[in-house]
């Protein structure tokens, strides 16, 4: 099969579907694999990197969704890509489409087979392709929470952690999400469980 | 860091399961209205971590709730990719990544782990790379041999194919096997 990766081009995107060690399972496997040009630079892998494993690197993504059979990205496609999509081609990336009907109907209208990262179960349940960026969204939340409690960011001017004679900050995490035990760890200081992509 | 932490869940078993983990460093809560409403309104830092997979996330956070929170408080919605837990939410981006309602700081970005993209992608390809390489190999016939995998499927060939998705635009669904087998 011939499995394609684009750049991302969500604003600030900087991750890519597959790094140069899956380029060379897949090639390992006897796969072709098409990576857009500077599409992993943002997460710290060169071109030259990816050549190095197997990869093929093109210029545009139109090229990509013209000759791959799998088009493997991370976040959801912007309406150009789905535009892009064909008939018995293969999505596999975040989609998200509960919150968003554009999307929804620009993937139904494409005749493509569209497999969400979020929605997979494993073997023993739980959701194997959200757990990762939900353990990252979690820490990140505190992190971002902390940051913007600055006075000069807009916030309270409360330090999360408090200092000795002075309270820390109250901090509520809501939800049945995933992501919770790693809010609730990271704020009170163990920096260890997992929402969002 | 030491900040005082407050988990709000509907599950005891999930409450008591934090409860043990965290040997009593963090309080937890049974998330009813009520209860909700009087952890919030004191609270420095919200984090809003709701998720229903598929579907669209519940509005735990009302915009009334919202006007009755200090000023100054952050509200930060980790659920904002499924179209966020709170009324107020809408998303936002790294390149402004916040805005206030009420006085209340928002910060709704909708890819916050793109911003660690090294990390991230190192982390999500652990994951997904598995199922890629399944995917090669056997196209459709993973999905048809793998119930768990094909649940992953929201569109075929034009169909709906996620339950959850139908629901949050009233559109009709088929399962993904029916999908697969048609």
């Amino acid at each position: 099969m011939r499995i394609g990766v684009p750049k991302e081009i969500k604003n600030h995107e900087y991750r890519v579907g597959l790094p140069p060690a899956g380029v060379v399972e897949l090639v390992n496997h006897g796969h072709e694999v098409m990576i857009e040009t500077h599409a992993g630079e943002g997460a710290g892998f060169s071109n030259e990197n990816y050549v190095a494993a197997g990869a093929i690197i093109v210029d545009a993504p139109a090229t990509i969704f013209a000759e791959c059979d799998l088009i493997v990205k991370v976040k959801e496609p912007q309406p150009d890509e789905c535009r892009q999509l064909r008939p018995g081609q293969l999505l596999f990336t975040y989609l998200h489409l509960a919150a968003d009907r554009q999307q929804t109907d620009l993937l139904m209208e494409s005749g493509a087979t569209c497999i969400a990262y979020e929605t997979v179960e494993g073997a023993n349940g739980g959701l194997p392709l959200l757990a990762p960026m939900s353990e990252i969204a979690g820490r990140l939340a505190t992190q971002a929470g902390g940051d913007f409690l600055k006075k000069s960011s807009g916030g309270r001017g409360v330090l999360l952690g408090g200092v000795p004679g002075v309270a820390p900050a109250k901090v509520v995490v809501i939800g049945g999400g995933c992501c919770r035990h790693q809010c609730g760890a990271c704020c009170a200081g163990y920096g260890r469980a997992r929402c969002g992509s | 860091m030491g900040a005082r932490v407050v988990v709000l869940d509907r599950s005891l078993d999930r409450l008591r399961y934090l409860d043990d983990i965290f040997m009593g460093r963090i309080e937890t809560v049974w998330s009813s209205a009520a209860a909700l409403e009087e952890q919030v309104i004191d609270a420095d830092l919200i984090i809003g971590a709701v998720l229903i997979p598929g579907a669209a996330a519940p509005k735990l956070v009302s915009r009334d709730l919202v006007s009755k929170l200090q000023k100054g408080s952050v509200m930060v919605d980790v659920a904002i990719d499924q179209g966020g837990c709170f009324e107020t939410s809408r998303a936002t981006s790294y390149q402004d990544p916040t805005y206030e309602v009420d006085g209340v700081v928002h910060y709704c970005v909708a890819n916050m782990p793109g911003g660690v993209a090294r990390t991230a992608t190192l982390a999500l390809t652990n994951a997904t790379l598995p199922y890629v390489v399944r995917l090669a190999d056997q196209g459709l016939e993973a999905l048809r041999g793998d119930a768990r995998f094909a649940l992953g499927l929201n569109v075929h060939v034009g169909k709906l194919t996620h339950v959850g998705v139908g629901e949050a635009f009233s559109l009709d669904a088929v399962s993904p096997a029916e999908a697969l087998n048609s």
